[in-house]
This record gives structure tokens, C-alpha cells and sequence, in this order.
């Protein structure tokens, strides 16, 4: 029995998967012969296996980027983007939501290009709320369109990813207004939940909001959950959404002011924006004591 | 429980557009739905057992759960089960009889009623609340740490099998269709050997006003992946710094932090050996403590006055090992995850996974708003928990 044979049968059973899939990465690389039964095993199974498989996928898929080490979270390797397009969004199931997610958090935009026309079909045929995000960041011709018309629904018309599908696919208006919210945020959390949205609409106006504001002093100050947090943090992972493959974006590589310098440096040449205040005291995320005894 | 009370008494009102007045006879039907040894997810009872119409259940977008139902007078055929909001959840197929499980799929995330009704005269029998979530999945990489140099800083369980954590947490996160996936950071599931422990003395000191400080910098420079990490070590001591040496008789003391979580009128340990002693704070004024009474010692700069801390969140997380029993150990885990990653804070009650102490045994996440410990008001924590 193969290690994919394997994971298929112990998913049958019931388990779920856990970390890490290593039985796939002996070798260093993914070999695709290693992963063709997962394929075979999307089209046929019951939801349950499905879903388990989509999420080793999209575990091995993150863990074989060579920017995983340094704390990269992508999935660029074609077989596996291929089977979760293909295989994974084939039934409107738990596989699928799995596919949608996978998808829509760690393939880079650009390597979702090809799936464009797949992508738009998924979505017309089933639309859904994780559904709109993965097109917001796909963006392939004509889907704005379709977007329009299932916003003209009652069953989307409220829908906030639907909205930011919109802006994302050229509703300058509603971009607009997402764009005022984040400059208007006074507080660390009205700025990270804007961060978040305008990182999802990933277009050029939405990241320049994004970089201009990397030098917030504002914080999510959080003692009740044990944690202090620059907002930066949220901006730069806003940011990191639509760049993926850039470590100077990524959290684990801010380990002092110089690292907050690497972004900026990186936002001033990608998107061209400067700052005319100060950094701030560095600060990315910082923890409160535990009571004791833990009590 | 779900009772036709009027239906007993023959006569009853029925819903929707209808003649003002107009009623139907209706036949003796009682219908009660229960938590189901089947379920895939949370119910929550409210603590109000004899009461349905308050209980929630929980269910996972595009997945099923089941709610037991009991018929009395009648059979499945009798009754229909309807969803006030079928895009965020629909009842399928009852199974035939009396007495089942019915399956309740989830569909779009949001809140929603399920009613069971007479299916001749539409006629309300009992209803339950149904809540459709997206997944949360909680991941994190787990690193267990000693330094060789040390034998204080050993681990009691250096093979903790990070695999079984899950195993064990899953069964409550799902309460509130959450998920957990641990990573030992050790491919070959031991500890780390690390030169962080500088002072020799046995214990992971954290710098408090350098939010970790150097020690904890050894640690966390050889753990960069991406995402929440979590820290094991035996032990650990927060401190802050004397700034100035301070000398026998002196009443204030000055450390190297202006903005410390220190507290007027609680005592703390100032300085290591023969030296030590317990100094009671009487007021602050920035970096400057007066103190309650004299010291007994002298002081150097850069002598310690000990915090009492039982770990740090952030990220990473650390948790202290100490003199726990493994599945204790185990338990935290999905404690301290439930802050940083699920938004969760310590509760009072004992009945959560979430309550502030150690060795609780009833480990749910609830729907009903349970009182905080360290703020005031209550949480709910499944809608804690973004949809």
C-alpha cells in the first residue's frame, strides 16, 4: 500500500488529518506519481475523505515551498494546484470548502490565472461566501460581471465577500469606501479588520492604503488573551496575501526595527509609497504574563 | 422538552397567513428533540434541560450533524422538520418511526431555526437553534526545549507525543466546529538542546521589560516557521532588572522598566543566594518603587526582583512544564491555543476548556455565556469564535 493509499484508507476510517504528511516528503520534493491516488480518491469519495485529503494537500503543498522555512505560507507546486482546482472543487461538498480555502489562503494570485475560467464556473454554479474571496483574488476577466449579477440576488446582495469580490474586481466605489474605513480606523482592531478586507481586494489602490499605513502605532492591546500586537502585523499579512513570495513581508522575519525596514523598503519599490512619520518603537507581538498559578 | 400543550387540549392556532381566529383540530402528537450520540458537533443545552426551544447545536458548513427526536402519538410521517433559513442549514430525510436521529445539514455560516411541525395542520411541536460555522482550524507548531548545559532545565516529558494533543482536544474544539493540528518542530518528536539558559540557574528567565529578553531569543531564533508557535520548558522565571544598585536600608529600589505589571501592596522576590529577600511594594512612580519597609541587603545592578508569571502568551506561546501531570500538560495546550488563536478568555466556570485553572475535567466550549474571570461580563464562546 502506497502512503497516499494509506492516508486515504486511515481517512476512511474516520481520522482526520495531522501533521506533518512527511511519508511525502522524504525525498525532498514532491514527486507527483506519489500523489496520483489523491487524485483519483477526490473524484469518488464521500465528503468526509475528500476533505481530509484536500487538507494534507494543501499541508504538503505549504511544507514543500522552499519559502516554508522561512516561515512562508503558499502553495505553488502545480500538480497539487491542479488537483484542488480539478478534483476538489468537482462536488459542492466539505472537499470542496476545503479546495476553496486552500485555494483562496495560499495560492499566489498569479498562479491562479489559468484556473480562471474554473473558477468563475465553480462560482456561478455554487456560489458561496469563500467562493467570492477566491475570485476577489483570482480575478479573471469577465468575473466581475458574474459577481454583479449574484449581487443582484437576495440571497447575496448582503453578502460582505461578495462586496469585496466586487471591489476587487473593479467597483471603484465600494473600494473606495473600504479604502475610507481603514485610513479612518482609530483603534488597532478597526484597522487590522479593515487591513484584512482591503488585503482580500488586493487591488493596486487597496495595497498602497495598505503600505502607507505601515507605520501605525496603533495596537491591538489584548491583556485578557495574554498578547499586545502591532497593527503592522496585520498590514504587513494583508500585504504578504498578495505577495506571497516575498519574505521581507513575512511575520516571522521581523525580529527588530531592521525588519519593518525590509518591508518598507520592499513596499517603497513594488507599490512606491513613502512615509513621512517616523517608525514606531518596534513592536510586533508581545505577550502578558500568565496568571500563576495557572492558576 | 417539546409539548403540544394546546394540542392535547384539542384545539390549536395556525401559523402564517391565516383567518384571524381561525383554528385547527389538531391530533395528540408530542415531539422532543435531544442531544443525539450521533452528533458530529456541539449541543448546548443551556443548563436548562427541561427547556429544548433554548439549546443550540452546532454544525460545520456542507457537513451533517444529527438531533435525536422522540414522537409520541404519531411517527416520522406525522411530522415535518423545517428550517427558518434554509441557506444556512436544512433537516434532511427523517428515518422511519418513532423514535431517531435526524440529520441536520449545514450549509452557509449563520444562525437559524429548526422547527418540527405537524405536517397536516403546520402546527408548531417543538423547535431548536442551529448555528452553521466555518471551520476554524487551529495550527501550531510545538517546540520542547532543554539546554545540555543544565540539568534544571531537563524536561520531564521530552517525547511528549505532540500527535496525541489533537486526539485528546478535538473532541471539545469541534464543540465549537474547531479544529486543531499540532506539528512537533522535532522529526524525530524529542526536545531541542538550545544554550539558552545564560544564568545557569535551571529555568528559562524572561526579561520582562524586553519582552523575553535573551534567553528566550536563543529559543525563538531557531524556531522561524510561519504561524502560532508554542514553547515547552520546565521552568521559567520573569523578572525585571535592578537599573541601580541599592543598598541595605535603602526604601526604593529602581528597575528597568517604567510601565511594569508589578502591583502596590503585593510582595515580591528581590535578588538570588544569600541575599534574597521579599520586598513589598507601597507605591510606584515610573521606574521607581518605594517600598514598604528597608532592605536587609545590599543589591547590585542587574539583580533580579521576580514576577510571578505561569507562562507568557504571544507567539510563541510559552508554556511552562514544571511539575504537571502529562495529560494536564495536554490540556493546556488547548487552553492557551484557545486564547491566542480562537479569541477565547479564561472563564470562571469549571465546565470549559477555558476555565483559568489547571486540572479542571470538564473541558466543553459553550454556546451559553459563561461569566469571565479577569473582566467583567460573559462569553458565548462559540459565536467568540468568528463564523
Amino acid at each position: 500500500m502506497s502512503p497516499a493509499e494509506a492516508a486515504i484508507a486511515r481517512f476512511r476510517s474516520g481520522e482526520r488529518y495531522q501533521p506533518p504528511p512527511s511519508a511525502f516528503l522524504s525525498s525532498g520534493h514532491i514527486r507527483a506519481e506519489d500523489l496520483q491516488p489523491f487524485g483519483d480518491a477526490l473524484r469518488v469519495e464521500r465528503p468526509t475523505v475528500r476533505e481530509e485529503i484536500v487538507r494534507l494537500l494543501a499541508d504538503l503543498g505549504q511544507r514543500a515551498d522552499p519559502l516554508y522555512a522561512q516561515g512562508g505560507q503558499l502553495i505553488r507546486e502545480p500538480y497539487i494546484l491542479t488537483l484542488l482546482v480539478d478534483e476538489g472543487l468537482i462536488k459542492d461538498d466539505l472537499g470542496r470548502q476545503a479546495s476553496l480555502s486552500a485555494l483562496q489562503e495560499f495560492a499566489p494570485a498569479n498562479l491562479l490565472k489559468p484556473y480562471g475560467r474554473a473558477l468563475k464556473r465553480d462560482l456561478e454554479e455554487h456560489p458561496c461566501a469563500t467562493a467570492f474571496l477566491l475570485i476577489a483574488k483570482a480575478k479573471p476577466a469577465g468575473a466581475g460581471a458574474l459577481v454583479g449579477e449574484l449581487r443582484a440576488t437576495p440571497r447575496w446582495s448582503k453578502e460582505p465577500n461578495a462586496r469585496i469580490a466586487a471591489a476587487a474586481l473593479g467597483d471603484t466605489a465600494i473600494e473606495k469606501g473600504y479604502v475610507a474605513v481603514f485610513d479612518a480606523a482609530t483603534s488597532g482592531e478597526e484597522k487590522a479588520r479593515a487591513a484584512k478586507v482591503l488585503g482580500l481586494i488586493g487591488t493596486e489602490t487597496a495595497l498602497k492604503a495598505l503600505a502607507s499605513a505601515l507605520r501605525s502605532d496603533l495596537t491591538i492591546d489584548r491583556p485578557d488573551l495574554y498578547f499586545k500586537r502591532s497593527v503592522r502585523v496585520d498590514i504587513l499579512e494583508a500585504l504578504s496575501y498578495n505577495f506571497p513570495g516575498e519574505p521581507a513581508l513575512y511575520e516571522s522575519q521581523i525580529n527588530d526595527d531592521s525588519g519593518y525596514e525590509r518591508a518598507e523598503r520592499f513596499c517603497e519599490t513594488r507599490l512606491g509609497v513613502s512615509w513621512k512619520q517616523p517608525r514606531p518603537p518596534y513592536l510586533k507581538i508581545g505577550g502578558y504574563p500568565i496568571p500563576v498559578p495557572r492558576d | 422538552m417539546g409539548l403540544i400543550e394546546d394540542m392535547m387540549r384539542s384545539t390549536c392556532r395556525l401559523p402564517g397567513p391565516t383567518r384571524p381566529g381561525a383554528s385547527v383540530h389538531c391530533a395528540l402528537l408530542r415531539v422532543t428533540f435531544s442531544q443525539s450520540t450521533a452528533q458530529t458537533y456541539g449541543y448546548d443545552n443551556m443548563d436548562t434541560p427541561g427547556d429544548v426551544t433554548d439549546d443550540h447545536v452546532s454544525v460545520k458548513i456542507k457537513a451533517t450533524t444529527y438531533i435525536h427526536v422522540k414522537i409520541d402519538g404519531g411517527t416520522s410521517t406525522d411530522v415535518e422538520f423545517v428550517c427558518d433559513n434554509t441557506s444556512v442549514a436544512q433537516p434532511g430525510a427523517a428515518p422511519a418511526g418513532a423514535e431517531f436521529d435526524l440529520p441536520v445539514n449545514g450549509q452557509d455560516p449563520g444562525a437559524t431555526v429548526l422547527h418540527a411541525r405537524q405536517k397536516t395542520s403546520h402546527t408548531e411541536c417543538t423547535s431548536i437553534n442551529i448555528n452553521t460555522y466555518k471551520e476554524k482550524q487551529v495550527t501550531a507548531a510545538v517546540m520542547k526545549v532543554y539546554d545540555s548545559r543544565t540539568t534544571g532545565t531537563n524536561l520531564r516529558f521530552p517525547h511528549l507525543d505532540v500527535s496525541s494533543i489533537p486526539t485528546l482536544i478535538n473532541p471539545k474544539y469541534k464543540d465549537a466546529v474547531a479544529v486543531l493540528s499540532l506539528t512537533d518542530q522535532s522529526s524525530g518528536g524529542g526536545a531541542f538542546d538550545i544554550p539558552y539558559d545564560n544564568d545557569r540557574n535551571g529555568k528559562l528567565t524572561w526579561d520582562i521589560a524586553a519582552n523575553g529578553g535573551s534567553e528566550y531569543n536563543a529559543i525563538t531564533s531557531q524556531f522561524t516557521v510561519a504561524g502560532q508557535k508554542v514553547i515547552i520548558v520546565r521552568d521559567m522565571v520573569s523578572v525585571y532588572f535592578l537599573a541601580a544598585a541599592a543598598a541595605k536600608d535603602a526604601t526604593s529600589i529602581t528597575i528597568n522598566s517604567s510601565d511594569s505589571f508589578l502591583t502596590v501592596g503585593q510582595s515580591y522576590p528581590l535578588g538570588t543566594g544569600t541575599t534574597r529577600e521579599t520586598v513589598t511594594i507601597q507605591s510606584k512612580s515610573g521606574s521607581t518603587l518605594t517600598l514598604a519597609g528597608k532592605l536587609s541587603n545590599n543589591h547590585s545592578n542587574g539583580e533580579t526582583l521576580e514576577f510571578p508569571a505561569g507562562g507568557w502568551g504571544g507567539n510563541p506561546i510559552v508554556i511552562i512544564e514544571g511539575t504537571l501531570a502529562e495529560d494536564i500538560l495536554k490540556w493546556t495546550f488547548g487552553h492557551e491555543l484557545g486564547h491566542a488563536v480562537l479569541g477565547l478568555a479564561d472563564v470562571s466556570a469549571t465546565e470549559s476548556i477555558m476555565n483559568y485553572s489547571q486540572g479542571w475535567t470538564d473541558h466543553r466550549l459553550r454556546y451559553k455565556p459563561l461569566p469571565k474571570k479577569y473582566k467583567a461580563g460573559t462569553e458565548n464562546q462559540w459565536e467568540t469564535i468568528s463564523r
